[in-house]
C-alpha cells in the first residue's frame, strides 16, 4: 500500500469516513514530510504547524462525535501566497512578509475550510505573480520534483511542486497567463483555469482584475472536479462572479466520451514544439478517439492578436494595482519583475480601453467559430517539458522578458478568452521530466473539459507515477 | 512602442459597437454552453 502522502483526495476521503485514517494522522504524515524533503525543494513560504494540528483534532472530534462535513473533512491542504488567509502573512512572494492585507478572507479558503479542509500553509510562487518558471529570489526558486535543478513552472511554483511531491493533497493556484497550468504541466500533475467569473477572487492578491482566475491544482482529475465543486459559484464579495449554478462536476466524470467531438488545434500550437511534446499530445489524442471520441484537426482564429491585447491589459492593470511598491520601493523587486511591472505604467488609457474592446471582440469570433464543429479543444501547455533553472534566469532582464512570453504563449490565450483549461500530464520526456496537455472547453463547461481529461488520465495511466524524492 | 503599435493596427478593426463589456456577454450567453451545463445539473 502506498504512503498517506501519496493518496488522493477522493481515496482519502472514503478512508477518513469510514474511520481507516484520522485527519491528525494524515496531517501528520503530510507535515513530517514537508519538514524532511522541503528545505530543498522550496514550495512552501509559510508551514502553519501548530495551525494545522489544531484543525485537524478539532475535526477528528467532530467525526468521533458524528459529524461530517462531506467530502473535504480532514483532509489536508495548501494555498498560493497570494491567498489572504485568516491569521497568516501573505507576502505574494515579495521580500515583504505582509505585503497584501484583505479584509475578508480569501472566499475560496473559507468555503475549503467550512468544508473541513485542513490549512497546512502557504506556497512559494513567482514575485507578483509575474512570471511563467517559479523562480525566486526572496523565498527560493521552487525546484521541480521530478528533476532538480529543472523549473516548477509558474507562477504558482509552489502549489504544483508540493503537489507533485505529496506535501498537500491539493492547492490552489492562481492564472493571468497560465499560472495554474504552466507549473502543473511542468511538475506533472492538473491544474485547472475555470472559467473567467466561476471561482471568485475575493481576498485574493489582484494581478490583473480582467485575467485573473483562481482554481485547483492535485494529483487527479476527479480530484481537480471536487475541489471546483466547492469553491465555484457566486460571492457577493466578487461581482465579477458569476451566478450561474455549480454542477456536481464529479457526477459526470464516468459518463463516456463517445461521440464528444474534440478538436486538435494545428495552427499556432504546434509551431516551434519540442518533439517529444509534440508527440505526446498527438498520441493523447490518439488514446480519447480510442475511447469513442470524434477527433478531428481544427484551426481556431490566429491567438497572436490576442496575446498583444492581453500583454497590455495584463500591464496596465498590474502596474496600476502595484503603483505604491513599485514608485516607493522598486529596488526590493527583482529586476525583471520591476521591467514588466514598469511597462505598464506607459500604457496610454486610450490603448487600455482599445485592448478591452477587442478582447470582447476576439472572445466573441473564437468562441463562434472554434465550437462551431467540436466540443473541446486539445492543444500542448508548454512548448518545451521544465527547463534547467540556470537557463531561463540568464539573461539581461529584457531577455528574460522575452523568454518568459515564449514559454507561456500556449496557456495566455484562453485567459483573454476566459474559457475553462485543464492541464493534465501525457507522458513523460526521455529524462524523465512530465509531458502535458490542455483541454479547452466552452464556457462554463469545465464538466465536458474535466469528462475528457478524466477518460483521458484512466486510459493513459500516467497518474500512478510519483517522482523519486531522497 | 511596441504594445502601442500593436493596439493601433489592431483597433481598425473594431465597430463602434465594440464595447469592453462585450467579454462576458460572449461568456455568459453561449447557447452551447447553456445546453451543456442543464444536461449536468
Amino acid at each position: 500500500m502506498s504512503t498517506l502522502t501519496d493518496w488522493t483526495i477522493a481515496k482519502l476521503s472514503r478512508a477518513i469516513a469510514a474511520r481507516e485514517v484520522s485527519p491528525v494522522e494524515v496531517t501528520r504524515a503530510c507535515l513530517a514530510r514537508i519538514e524532511r524533503l522541503d528545505p530543498a525543494l522550496r514550495s512552501f513560504i509559510t508551514v502553519d504547524t501548530e495551525g494545522a494540528l489544531a484543525a485537524a483534532r478539532e475535526l477528528e472530534a467532530e467525526l468521533a462525535a458524528g459529524l461530517s462535513r462531506g467530502p473535504f473533512h480532514g483532509i489536508p491542504l495548501a494555498y498560493k501566497d497570494l491567498c489572504h488567509v485568516r491569521g497568516l502573512p501573505t507576502s505574494c512572494g515579495t521580500k515583504t512578509r505582509e505585503y497584501f492585507a484583505s479584509d475578508p478572507e480569501c472566499t475560496a479558503v473559507s468555503r475549503l475550510r467550512e468544508a473541513g479542509a485542513v490549512t497546512l500553509g502557504k506556497l512559494n510562487m513567482t514575485e507578483l505573480a509575474l512570471g511563467p518558471f517559479g523562480d525566486n529570489a526572496h523565498h527560493g526558486d521552487a525546484q521541480n520534483p521530478w528533476k532538480r535543478g529543472h523549473a516548477a513552472g509558474g507562477s504558482s511554483s509552489g502549489s504544483a511542486a508540493a503537489v507533485a511531491a505529496g506535501f498537500a493533497v491539493g492547492a490552489l493556484g492562481s492564472d493571468t497567463g497560465g499560472s495554474i497550468r504552466l507549473p502543473a504541466a511542468c511538475c506533472g500533475v492538473v491544474g485547472l483555469k475555470p472559467t473567467y467569473g466561476r471561482v471568485s477572487r475575493a481576498g485574493v492578491m489582484p494581478l490583473s482584475w480582467s485575467l485573473d482566475h483562481l482554481g485547483p491544482i492535485t494529483r487527479t482529475v476527479t480530484d481537480a472536479a471536487l475541489l471546483l465543486g466547492v469553491i465555484a459559484g457566486h460571492d457577493p464579495l466578487d461581482a465579477t462572479s458569476s451566478w450561474r449554478g455549480v454542477p456536481y462536476y464529479e457526477r459526470v466524470l464516468e459518463t463516456p466520451i463517445d461521440g464528444l467531438r474534440v478538436g486538435l488545434v494545428e495552427n499556432y500550437y504546434f509551431d516551434g514544439l519540442d518533439a517529444e511534446m509534440a508527440a505526446a499530445v498527438r498520441a493523447a489524442t490518439s488514446v480519447v478517439a480510442g475511447l469513442g471520441a470524434d477527433v478531428s484537426p481544427v484551426k481556431v482564429p490566429d491567438p497572436q492578436p490576442l496575446v498583444d491585447v492581453c500583454n497590455v491589459i495584463a500591464r496596465s492593470e498590474a502596474a496600476a494595482i502595484h503603483a505604491r511598491l513599485l514608485r516607493e520601493r522598486p529596488h526590493e523587486l527583482q529586476p525583471v519583475v520591476r521591467a514588466r511591472l514598469e511597462v505598464g505604467l506607459h500604457i496610454s488609457a486610450h490603448d487600455y480601453l482599445q485592448a478591452l474592446r477587442l478582447r470582447a471582440r476576439y472572445a466573441r469570433e473564437f468562441i463562434a467559430r472554434a465550437f462551431a464543429v467540436v466540443d473541446v479543444l486539445v492543444a500542448p501547455v508548454i512548448p518545451e517539458p521544465a527547463p534547467a533553472l540556470a537557463v531561463v534566469k540568464a539573461g539581461t532582464p529584457d531577455e528574460v522578458v522575452q523568454r518568459m512570453g515564449r514559454f507561456s504563449r500556449l496557456t495566455r490565450p484562453f485567459n483573454g478568452l476566459g474559457l475553462p483549461a485543464l492541464a493534465l500530464p501525457c507522458g513523460f520526456s526521455g529524462d524523465g521530466r512530465p509531458l502535458a496537455l490542455q483541454i479547452v472547453g466552452r464556457p462554463f463547461d469545465e464538466a465536458t473539459t474535466l469528462r475528457l481529461g478524466h477518460a483521458y488520465e484512466q486510459a493513459a495511466g500516467w497518474v500512478s507515477r510519483r517522482p523519486a524524492l531522497a | 512602442m511596441d504594445l502601442a503599435a500593436a493596439i493601433a493596427r489592431l483597433a481598425a478593426e473594431l465597430a463602434l459597437a465594440d464595447e469592453p463589456s462585450g467579454f462576458v456577454v460572449a461568456l455568459e450567453h453561449d447557447p452551447d454552453a447553456r445546453d451543456a451545463r442543464e444536461h449536468v445539473d
